[in-house]
């Protein structure tokens, strides 16, 4: 029984035979708490040209490149690695990583003209007859026809733009794929920006002859076009930011001519998207206006510039209404109309103007006696003017303002002119522009400064960042084109990028339609607080950025009353505005 | 040099200014012309398409305000005014050879290379601009003997206030500067080009004229593997509406299968995977996280506890009682 008692036990345990031991792959979670970047239009992309191209196994951070390890392959890039893959930069709008193209022997070679088995020939073309103010050198005057060919050593007096262009070439090359090619740019400083076409298309052909590029990034401000149509014909690239151009621009030089900013027929489509789903038909009475206008029954008015330096505004106003009048027509015997002719100045106090044009025009609007009372609510597609807001204002009419955003409207340098008792809680814009923060929080900012740490920030918050969007455009269709780059390859692997809306305030959605050049496809609304200070300025007045800034593309704003989308905190928008003119000093 | 505004010479008065600004408004909107072009002059060279000429000078020309017409510049003067051109301007004819192609845009390129010195301007400089520079030159086309491109272009007029002709486009081969380079798309077979000394003297020049039809062929364009020359087909355009088939499953005629022997898959890679992938081994290359674990074994049966529990310890119990008994007796005989 004692033998039983001891035997029992160990009779119930588990047989101790063979112990082994067997594997297990346990999840390692990530070790950091990084949010997730925004999608952009690259997430999803393929890159279909390049059936060659390795897009595996990228680490960021530490591959160099052959600028910094001449012993490396050119074609060797550092890329950031992202929860949707490793991406070529920082950039939600940068395409995926092609951290490295070995057979450079297999590129193609000259595959176009201006690109041969290891180079990229560009050009930036800046105007002259301009002095570019407040630089990290003072006031630098332009040159007139000269080159700056920049694999040359740095000249010591070299203009703003040229040095700046040093810096993008660099990252972009350090960054983005170009298939063991390298970007050779010169910066030519033409003609003056107000000289006429014929001078224009001789600076085209001058370029041509001496660098014959492959392509051309554009900062001219003026007979613009002349340039351009004398390059295309020749063959040649062109890219720029190409504001206030119908889609027909682009489509006379299919495959030749790429622009950041959206046509004119997006931008009207978008302003009446809005009008029609979150004013008129969401509401028959005021919602947003001041005074003896609060909650009246809505009454149209149109103000625009009949300025022929200004075509693009008259033709904007066209397309508007032709929007309107199809989504939501106007029920009114007449839409009264206000105009000016002196353009797109933040002030315009040219003693040759008539200064009485916005007191007479906002007298007959703010007129109760017409019929159906005073115009309640104001459409403005575009163009830059502060007088009707002043006289307004002095008039104690208080409309609701719908500007359309032109770069120079949706600024809040320029809004800041804008009488702050007329604009304030009273005007909203629709707008393509994204939402800016601080410059130095800025992608453009902080890409620059990866490439040229020393970079004078001054100079990359007025001048390189301005050029950014040109760059990358440029440069992401060099990649995606793959190694045979030409304007074939380029236009098939733009019209490959996916679709899809941007949730990214910062980001536009970026892609390209059927017979598409153009890349911004979608808009935001904001309302002028006049008591906000907005980043990047000192100044009271800022543009407030409804539901935290949120994008739509283009035809999909929600059907909602505009002013239920809004909130005294929505943030206020750090974008300035392209250019601000001023034809005379204000008046005090 | 390049004029903030372009003068018009007043040869004879005031009277006779405000006539010749009105005739020269005339011949810029293409109206009735003013002089034409002097018939009898010798041209300096004849462009055809696709043609470049050089014209040199070595004469050093001494700088003038004034623009004078060609004739002045060949030493035939109007005016007293006008005696001085020779020392400040040269007239070359050119004639051109247009090509009638409905697509061509007869274009003649100009550029003129020379020395100019650029003169030191504090107070300019400290504004941020270039003080004139001296010894430059201006280059002027002229379509009449008093009218030259660009003379009533909006704002070049002066004294004239007003739109102008924006039909006369400038060449802008008259300004600061350096090298000149402007052109013209030429409507007429025969011009005139003045070149002329602005401010200073100038040492002499090389005067570029290159005679383009602006047509050109597609660059040739290499592209990929598979030859393709058309743009994509838009990817974005909106899918065909999906319909779902009908349900007809309750129609489907019931089969008797027969049943099929089945031989086992003995290959386990693979599984889960398509007919072109396979497992990537360096996935499985990560650090093993081990740990040790007992194998488990079938528990006893109740035949095998009873026999393990009592039998087997009563037999050795009796076995070793037996086996200690008979070694006692042993003993004890």
């Amino acid at each position: 029984m004692l033998i039983a008692l001891i035997v029992l036990p160990s009779a119930l345990n588990l047989p101790q035979t063979n112990p082994s031991t067997t594997l297990e792959y346990a999840p390692v979670p990530p070790q950091d708490d990084t949010t997730p970047p925004p999608i952009g239009n690259f997430d999803q992309f393929g890159l279909g040209q390049s059936s060659s191209i390795n897009t595996g196994g990228a680490e960021g951070g530490d591959q160099g490149t052959q600028q910094s390890d001449p012993g490396k392959n050119r074609s060797t890039k550092r890329c950031v690695q992202t929860p949707k893959g490793p991406k070529q930069t920082e950039d939600p709008l940068a395409p995926p990583c092609v951290p490295d193209y070995p057979n450079c022997n297999q590129n193609g070679g000259a595959t176009y003209q201006g690109v041969t088995g290891n180079e990229i020939r560009i050009i930036l073309y800046e105007d002259s007859g301009i002095v570019d103010t407040g630089t990290s050198r003072g006031d630098e005057s332009r040159p007139a026809n000269k080159y700056y060919d920049l694999d040359q050593p740095e000249a010591q007096d070299e203009h703003i733009y040229a040095r700046l262009t040093r810096g993008w070439a660099k990252y972009f090359e350090d960054r983005y794929q170009l298939y063991c090619r390298h970007a050779h740019f010169w910066v030519y400083y033409g003609s003056r920006s107000d000289d006429g076409p014929e001078t224009k298309r001789a600076d085209a052909a001058d370029n041509y002859q001496k660098i014959q590029p492959f392509a051309v990034i554009s900062d001219s401000l003026a007979s613009n076009d002349a340039y351009l149509e004398a390059m295309t014909k020749r063959g040649v690239l062109n890219f720029g930011a190409f504001l206030g151009r119908q889609r027909s621009f682009y489509q006379q030089y299919p495959k030749l001519v790429w622009g950041y900013s959206p046509t004119l027929e997006d931008q009207a489509q978008e302003y009446a998207d809005f009008f029609c789903k979150q004013i008129k038909n969401a509401s028959d009475t005021t919602t947003f206006a001041g005074g003896d206008l609060v909650g009246k029954k809505r009454k149209y008015g149109l103000i625009y510039s009949t300025d022929k330096l200004h075509p693009e505004l008259q033709k904007l106003k066209d397309l508007v209404m032709t929007n309107i009048k199809q989504q939501c027509p106007i029920d009114q015997a007449n839409i009264p109309n206000a105009t000016w002719d002196t353009c797109c100045y933040a002030d315009n106090n040219d003693p040759q103007t008539d200064q009485t044009y916005g007191r007479t025009q906002m007298a007959k609007f703010s007129d109760p006696r017409q019929a159906g009372g005073p115009v309640t609510t104001i459409i403005w597609p575009g163009g830059m003017e502060s007088k009707f807001s002043d006289a307004a204002a002095q008039m104690n009419y208080f409309p609701e303002w719908v500007q359309l955003g032109d770069a120079e409207t949706d600024g809040f340098v320029s809004t800041q002119y804008q009488n702050a008792r007329a604009f304030g809680g009273h005007a909203v814009v629709v707008t393509y522009q994204t939402k800016k923060v601080k410059f130095e929080e800025e992608p453009c900012f902080l890409a620059y400064k990866d490439a040229d740490p020393s970079a004078p920030d001054q100079d990359i918050r007025s001048r390189a960042c301005d050029l950014y969007e040109r760059f990358r455009q440029l440069f992401t269709g060099i990649q995606v084109a793959g190694p045979k780059l030409g304007p074939t390859s380029i236009d098939k692997g733009y019209h490959a990028i996916p679709k899809i809306a941007s949730d990214d305030p910062g980001t536009p959605a970026c892609f390209y339609n059927t017979d598409d050049y153009s890349c911004v496809k979608d808009g935001v609304a904001m309302w002028w607080d006049a008591n906000a200070t907005a980043p990047n300025s000192q100044n009271a007045g800022c543009w407030r950025m409804v539901q935290n800034a949120k994008r739509y593309l283009y035809g999909t704003f929600p059907q909602q009353e505009f002013t239920t989308t809004k909130s005294p905190n929505d943030p206020c928008n750090g974008y300035g505005g392209h250019a601000l003119t001023f034809l005379s000093a204000r008046n005090p | 040099m390049r004029r903030a505004a372009a003068r018009i010479a007043c040869i004879t008065g005031c009277v006779a200014l405000v006539a010749t600004v009105g005739l020269v408004l005339v011949a810029g909107s293409g109206g009735v012309a003013a002089e034409p072009l002097a018939p009898s002059v010798k041209p300096t060279a004849t462009l055809s398409v696709g043609q470049s000429i050089v014209l040199k000078n070595t004469t050093p020309l001494v700088g003038d305000q004034e623009i004078y017409p060609p004739s002045a510049c060949r030493g035939k003067a109007a005016s007293l005014d006008e005696s001085v051109a020779p020392l400040t301007c040269k007239a070359y004819r050119i004639v051109l050879n247009l090509d009638p192609d409905p697509r061509a845009d007869n274009t003649v390129f100009i550029e003129a290379d020379f020395n100019q010195t650029q003169l030191p301007s504090l107070p300019l400089v400290a504004l941020g601009l270039n003080p004139p520079p001296v010894n430059g030159l201006d280059v002027y086309v002229w379509d009449q003997e008093d009218h030259w491109l660009g003379e009533n272009a909006p704002g070049t007029l002066d004294p004239v206030t007003g739109p102008g002709d924006p039909n006369d486009e400038p060449t802008g081969a008259a300004s600061f500067n350096e090298p000149e380079r402007g052109g013209f798309t030429a409507k007429q077979r025969i011009y005139d080009i003045t070149v002329q000394a602005d401010a200073g003297v100038n040492q002499g020049y090389d005067l570029h004229l290159t005679f383009s039809n602006e047509i050109f062929t597609a660059p040739h364009e290499v592209l990929d593997q598979f030859g393709n020359t058309a743009a994509p087909s838009d990817t974005s355009s909106p899918e065909p509406t999906f319909t779902p088939p009908a349900d007809t499953s309750s129609e489907a005629p019931t089969i008797a299968l027969p049943e099929a022997s089945v031989t086992p898959d003995q290959d386990i890679a693979g599984i889960g995977l398509g007919t072109t992938q396979e497992f990537n081994p360096n996935g499985f290359a990560l650090p093993p996280r081990t740990r040790d674990v007992a194998a488990t074994a079938k528990p006893p049966s109740g035949v095998a506890l009873v026999l393990g529990l009592v039998a087997v310890p009563l037999a050795t119990a009796a076995v070793g009682v037996f086996a200690l008994r008979r070694r006692r007796q042993a003993l004890l005989t």
